[in-house]
C-alpha cells in the first residue's frame, strides 16, 4: 500500500503518456490532458501545506523568542494581509484587476521587491565576473575570453579597441562568429546529454528503478 | 570487437528503416506539374463553349521583360498526339495575374474532349508544359461577357483545382484535411482576390453548406497548394463532400466537388516513427545493460568531479561544525530537474546522518517539501539513525522565484552553512544564491540542465554537473549496478548512435551538396523533422 | 517627489532590499521578511482562483451549481447523458485531499499517491518532448554538409558589392562559408564525446573529450557575456524608478 501503489501508479501515468504521443487514437490524449490538469489541481492543495508550514516556523519562532522574532512577526503579518485581501477583499475572481487591493499590494510592495532582487543581479553579475578575472587555469581563461568578446563585441567599445584593424574583421564580427558557431555547437552538446539523462531518468523512474522520490516504507 | 559489429548491424538496419519511414506518406497530396503547372476548365458563362487554360509564367516574363518569347499553346484529341498550334501568347499580352497567365480557347466543339499543352523556346531551349486534359467545353446556359484573349481588367476568376479532401493523419479524428491547388487568380497582394469559401455536405448532391473560409495564399510554395483543416462538428465515420470557392472581386470560382472523406481516428501517428525507432534503441540500450548489471558485470564509469567532491563537502561541514544547505531548485515536481536533485537530496542525506551533520533543506514548492521531508527520511532511516530526523529539516518559504532568493541569502548570510547544493532548475536567482554562498566561503556544489544558468555557476561555485551529470548523479553516487547500467545504456543507446549517424549523413549530406542534388539534403532534413 | 503613498512604500523596499550589497542588516532582514510571507500568500491566493476555483469548481460544475458562475461543467453534461473528460477532476480533488493528509502524521504516507501521479505523468511527459526537441532536432541540425555550398558561392557577389563600396568581405561571411558547419558538427560532437560516462576519457577518445570541455567554457563564457549587459539594464530600472518616479529628479 505504502510503497507499491505509488510506483504502479508512477508507471501507468508515466506509460500513457509515453503511449499518447505515438497513439493519437482516444482516449490517449484525453488522458494525458487530464492528468497534466491534476497537477495544477493537486497543487492548488499542497500549496496550503506550505503555507502552513511557514506560519509554523514563523509562530515557533515567536513563541520561543528568537533572536530575530520581531521579523517572524511581519512574515505572519504580510502572509495574512495578502491572503484575506486577496481571498476577500478583492472581487473575488476580479482580483488582478487595477484597483483591487490584491493589485495595490502587487505593485507597491511585492513587485519593488521583486524588481530590486532581479537588479541585485547586475552587482553580483559584477562580482562573478571579477572572480571569473583571476582566472585559475586553461578552461576558465578560454571561458573569460569569451565573455569579453561576446560583451565587448556587443558594444560599440568592442570595435573601438579593434579600430586598427579593417571594418568587418573587427571584435563585433569576432563576437557574432563566436555566438553562432562555437556557443551554438557547446549548446546543442548540452541539449543532446539532457534529452539522454532526461529519458534515462524518466525511464528509471517510470520502471520503479529509481525510487528514492518516494520514501520508504 | 562484438559491441562494434553489433552496432554495425544496428546502424545497417537503422538506415533503410529510417528512409523508409520518411516517405511513409500521411495522406494523398496535389500533383504539381512545374514550370507552368497547366490547368484547364471548361469557360463558365460562356453559352457558346470554350475551353480556359491557366499556366504559371516561366522565369523572365514580368513586367519589365522587353523580349520574351511567346508561348505556344498546343491541342490535341488524344493524349498521346499528335499536338498542333493553335495559337500563341506573348508578352505583350496581359497577364491574369502577376504570376499567371491565360488562354481561352474558342475553337472548340462541345462535348469533344481535348488534351493541351504549352511550349515555349527560351534561350535555345524548348520548355513544354504538362499535358491536360481530357477537357470537355460545355455551354453555359446563361451568358456573361467573356472575351478573348483575356484582358486584364477582365479577368475570368479562375476556380482551385485539384481539391483532394481526406481524413486529417495522425489525429483522434474529428477532422478533414482540404488540399487544393490554389485558384490562379490568388496572386500575392492581390487587392481584388478575397479568399475561399468552404462547402461541405454529406452527399455528393447536396445539399451544401458553408462551413468555413480562409484568405488567399499558399500553404506550400513547391506545391502552389493550400491546406486547410476543418474541424466543425465531423463525426467520425461519416461521409463528407467538399467544393471550395475562390472569391475575386464579387465572382465566385467554384473547384469540382471532391469526395467522400470519413474522419476516422489513427492507432499510429505516422510522423513519429523516427521518433519511435531511435527512442526505442534508447530504451532498448538501457534496459539491456541495466539487466546486465543486475547479472553482476562490472562497469566502467568515468570520476565526475563534483560527485567526487560530495564526500569532502559533506566532511568539511563535518568537522567545521556547520551545517549543510540543499536547495533543490525553484521548480516544482513536473519537472524532471527537482525530480534528479532530489534524487541526489537522498545520497547526501544518507551522508550527513552518517556524519551526524546538520543539514537544512530551504524548498519553494509545497510538493516538493512533502516529497523531500519522504527522501531525507528514508536516508536517515536507511543511514541508522532515524531518530536524527525530523520534519524541520525540510522547510517551506515561498513560491516566488526572488522571494526565495531572498529567503535564502538571508538563511545563508546568517547560518553559515559550511557547504551549499545547489541541485535542480535554477533561473536567473542562480547568480544571486550562489555569489551570496561565495560570499561566506562556503564550498559549492551545483547542478541544472538550464543552460543559460550554467555560466554563473561554473563562475561562482566550486562544481557544477553540467546537464546531463545531474541526471546520471543520483547513479553515481549509489553506486547501484542497475542505475549505473542505465548510464551505460545512455551512452551507447543515444550518443553512440548520434555520433554515428551524425557522421554518415553529413558525409552524404557533403555529397549532396556538391553534386547539387537537393532530394538528399531534403530527405535527411525530413527525416529528423519533429512532427 | 512622488506624494504618493504606495510610490513611497515601494521605495522603502526598494531601498531595503538593495541594502543587502553593503551587509545583512535589520532593513534587509524586514525587507525579506515580508518579501517571503506577502509573496507566499501572494502565490496561494492565485493559485485558489485560478487552479482551484476556475480549474476544478468551475471545470466540474461546482460553481454553477452554486450559481456561482454561469457556464456548465462536467457534472451538468454527464447528467444530460454527455461524456466530459473534467469529470475526472474528481480524482484529482480527492488526490489533492490525500496531500493535505500530510498534516496528519499516521495517515501521511497516503500522500505518496498524488506524488506518484504528479511524478509518473512529468516523467512519461519530459521523456517523449526532450527526445524530440532536444536529440531528433538537434540532430537533424547537425546532419548538415561539411562546408555551404550556397554561402561560398555567395561570396564572390558579396565580395563584388563590397569592393564597389571600397570594403572587404567581413569575417562572418568567411565563417559562415568553410568553417561554420565544421565548428557546429565537430563542435557538437565533441561535446558529446566529453558527457561520455562509461568510457575513460583518454587517447583520441579522451583528446576529443578534452576539446569538447573547452567548447563548452567558450559556450559559456559567450551566454555569460551576453547577459552581462542586460542585467545591467534591470538596475537602470530601478535607479530609474528611485530618481524619477519616487523623486522626480527625472522627467
Amino acid at each position: 500500500m505504502r510503497r507499491e501503489i505509488p510506483l504502479i501508479l508512477t508507471g501507468i501515468v508515466g506509460i500513457t503518456f509515453f503511449v499518447q504521443f505515438f497513439v493519437p487514437h482516444s482516449p490517449m490524449r484525453e488522458l494525458s490532458e487530464t492528468f497534466s490538469d491534476w497537477y495544477s489541481i493537486i497543487s492548488a492543495f499542497a500549496i496550503w501545506l506550505g503555507g502552513l508550514n511557514l506560519m509554523k516556523i514563523s509562530f515557533e519562532k515567536v513563541y520561543k523568542k528568537d533572536k530575530d522574532w520581531f521579523f517572524a512577526v511581519t512574515t505572519i503579518v504580510s502572509f495574512f494581509l495578502i491572503l484575506i485581501v486577496g481571498l476577500f477583499f478583492s472581487g473575488g475572481r476580479q482580483y488582478l484587476e487595477q484597483g483591487s487591493g490584491y493589485d495595490w499590494l502587487y505593485r507597491n510592495i511585492y513587485s519593488p521587491l521583486s524588481a530590486t532582487m532581479f537588479a541585485l543581479l547586475a552587482f553580483f553579475v559584477a562580482s562573478a565576473s571579477y572572480r571569473a578575472f583571476r582566472a585559475r587555469n586553461a578552461q576558465a581563461t578560454v571561458l573569460l575570453l569569451a565573455a569579453f568578446i561576446v560583451m565587448a563585441g556587443r558594444t560599440p567599445f568592442g570595435d573601438w579597441i579593434t579600430v586598427f584593424l579593417p571594418e568587418g574583421w573587427r571584435l563585433s564580427n569576432l563576437s557574432n562568429v563566436i555566438m553562432n558557431y562555437f556557443n551554438v555547437a557547446g549548446q546543442r552538446a548540452i541539449m543532446i546529454g539532457i534529452a539522454l539523462g532526461i529519458v534515462s531518468t524518466s525511464l528509471r523512474i517510470i520502471l520503479g528503478i529509481e525510487r528514492s522520490h518516494l520514501g520508504g516504507e | 570487437m562484438g559491441k562494434k559489429v553489433a552496432l554495425g548491424i544496428c546502424i545497417i538496419i537503422i538506415l533503410p528503416l529510417l528512409i523508409w519511414l520518411v516517405y511513409l506518406k500521411p495522406g494523398p497530396s496535389s500533383v504539381s506539374y512545374p514550370p507552368y503547372d497547366l490547368t484547364a476548365i471548361s469557360t463558365p458563362f460562356d453559352t457558346a463553349g470554350s475551353v480556359t487554360l491557366n499556366w504559371f509564367c516561366l522565369e523572365g516574363d514580368n513586367d519589365s521583360a522587353a523580349t520574351f518569347p511567346n508561348y505556344n499553346i498546343l491541342r490535341s484529341q488524344a493524349p498521346e498526339g499528335p499536338f498542333e498550334g493553335i495559337g500563341s501568347v506573348g508578352f505583350e499580352y496581359p497577364r491574369a495575374t502577376d504570376i499567371s497567365r491565360q488562354y481561352r480557347d474558342t475553337a472548340v466543339v462541345a462535348g469533344f474532349s481535348y488534351y493541351y499543352k504549352i511550349s515555349c523556346d527560351l534561350q535555345g531551349e524548348t520548355i513544354e508544359s504538362n499535358i491536360f486534359g481530357p477537357i470537355s467545353p460545355v455551354m453555359a446556359a446563361e451568358a456573361a461577357k467573356v472575351e478573348v484573349p483575356v484582358d486584364k481588367s477582365d479577368i475570368m476568376v479562375f476556380p482551385p483545382t485539384q481539391l483532394r479532401v481526406f481524413d486529417t493523419p495522425n489525429d483522434a479524428g474529428g477532422s478533414i484535411t482540404l488540399e487544393w491547388k490554389v485558384s490562379a487568380s490568388d496572386a500575392a497582394k492581390s487587392l481584388l482576390f478575397n479568399g475561399y469559401d468552404i462547402y461541405r455536405s454529406t452527399s455528393a448532391e447536396g445539399p451544401f453548406e458553408k462551413v468555413g473560409e480562409t484568405t488567399g495564399g499558399v500553404s506550400d510554395v513547391d506545391r502552389q497548394v493550400k491546406t486547410l483543416r476543418d474541424g466543425k462538428d465531423i463525426i467520425n465515420g461519416q461521409e463528407y463532400y467538399y467544393y471550395v470557392a475562390a472569391k475575386w472581386d464579387g465572382q465566385e470560382a467554384n473547384s469540382e466537388i471532391a469526395g467522400p472523406a470519413v474522419s476516422r481516428q489513427q492507432w499510429f501517428h505516422t510522423g513519429r516513427g523516427v521518433s519511435l525507432v531511435l527512442l526505442g534503441i534508447l530504451i532498448g540500450s538501457i534496459l539491456y545493460f541495466i539487466n546486465r548489471a543486475k547479472a553482476g558485470k562490472e562497469l566502467f564509469i568515468r570520476k565526475i568531479a563534483g560527485l567526487e567532491a560530495v564526500d569532502e563537502a559533506v566532511g568539511r561541514a563535518t568537522e567545521m561544525g556547520r551545517a549543510i544547505f540543499y536547495v533543490p531548485g525553484i521548480q516544482d515536481m513536473n519537472n524532471m530537474q527537482t525530480i534528479a536533485g532530489l534524487t541526489i537530496l537522498g545520497r547526501v542525506a544518507k551522508l550527513t546522518a552518517e556524519y551526524e551533520t546538520k543539514l537544512e533543506v530551504p524548498v519553494s514548492r509545497s510538493l516538493v517539501m512533502v516529497a523531500a521531508r519522504e527522501i531525507v527520511k528514508e536516508a536517515y532511516l536507511n543511514a541508522g539513525r532515524p531518530d536524527y530526523y525530523n520534519d524541520d529539516i525540510v522547510y517551506y518559504l515561498t513560491d516566488d522565484q526572488f522571494g526565495y532568493a531572498a529567503g535564502v541569502d538571508g538563511l545563508v548570510i546568517r547560518k553559515k552553512p559550511a557547504t551549499v547544493f545547489y541541485q535542480g532548475a535554477f533561473f536567473a536567482e542562480s547568480l544571486i544564491l550562489a555569489e551570496t554562498g561565495n560570499s561566506i566561503g562556503a564550498i559549492q556544489i551545483a547542478g541544472t540542465a538550464m543552460p543559460a544558468q550554467l555560466p554563473f555557476f561554473v563562475a561562482a561555485c566550486d562544481y557544477t554537473l553540467i546537464g546531463e551529470e545531474l541526471f546520471a548523479a543520483s547513479a553515481y553516487l549509489s553506486r547501484e549496478p542497475k542505475l549505473l547500467g542505465s548510464l551505460k545504456g545512455q551512452d551507447l543507446g543515444g550518443k553512440l548512435i548520434f555520433l554515428s549517424l551524425a557522421l554518415i549523413f553529413v558525409i552524404i549530406a557533403t555529397i549532396g551538396a556538391f553534386s547539387q542534388n537537393a532530394v538528399i539534403s531534403d530527405t535527411i532534413q525530413r527525416m529528423f523533422n519533429v512532427n | 517627489m512622488s506624494s504618493e503613498f504606495g510610490i513611497w512604500l515601494a521605495a522603502f523596499f526598494t531601498i531595503g532590499i538593495a541594502s543587502f550589497l553593503y551587509k545583512d542588516n535589520p532593513l534587509y532582514k524586514f525587507c525579506e521578511s515580508v518579501f517571503v510571507g506577502i509573496s507566499a500568500g501572494y502565490w496561494a491566493v492565485a493559485l485558489f482562483w485560478e487552479n482551484l476555483i476556475t480549474k476544478m469548481f468551475d471545470g466540474l460544475g461546482i460553481s454553477y451549481s452554486l450559481g456561482l458562475w454561469p457556464e456548465k461543467g462536467a457534472l451538468q453534461d454527464i447528467f444530460s447523458g454527455v461524456w466530459n473528460w473534467n469529470i475526472l477532476h474528481v480524482l484529482a480533488a480527492i488526490l489533492g485531499i490525500m496531500m493535505l493528509m500530510r498534516l496528519f502524521p499516521k495517515i501521511g504516507w497516503i500522500a505518496r499517491w498524488p506524488l506518484s501521479v504528479i511524478v509518473g505523468s512529468t516523467a512519461g511527459l519530459w521523456m517523449i518532448t526532450y527526445f524530440q526537441s532536444n536529440f531528433l532536432s538537434q540532430l537533424q541540425k547537425t546532419v548538415i554538409p561539411l562546408f555551404d555550398i550556397g554561402r561560398i558561392n555567395e561570396l564572390s557577389e558579396i565580395g563584388a558589392v563590397m569592393a564597389e563600396q571600397g570594403r572587404s568581405i567581413p569575417l562572418d561571411n568567411y565563417f559562415a562559408a568553410y568553417l561554420g558547419n565544421l565548428v557546429l558538427i565537430f563542435g557538437t560532437l565533441a561535446g558529446l564525446v566529453y558527457f561520455y560516462f562509461s568510457k575513460e576519457h583518454k587517447g583520441i577518445f579522451g583528446r576529443t573529450a578534452k576539446v569538447g570541455i573547452y567548447f563548452l567554457m567558450i559556450t559559456f563564457g559567450a551566454s555569460f557575456g551576453y547577459t552581462v549587459m542586460s542585467r545591467m539594464s534591470l538596475l537602470i530600472g530601478r535607479l530609474y524608478f528611485l530618481f524619477s518616479t519616487w523623486l522626480g529628479f527625472v522627467n
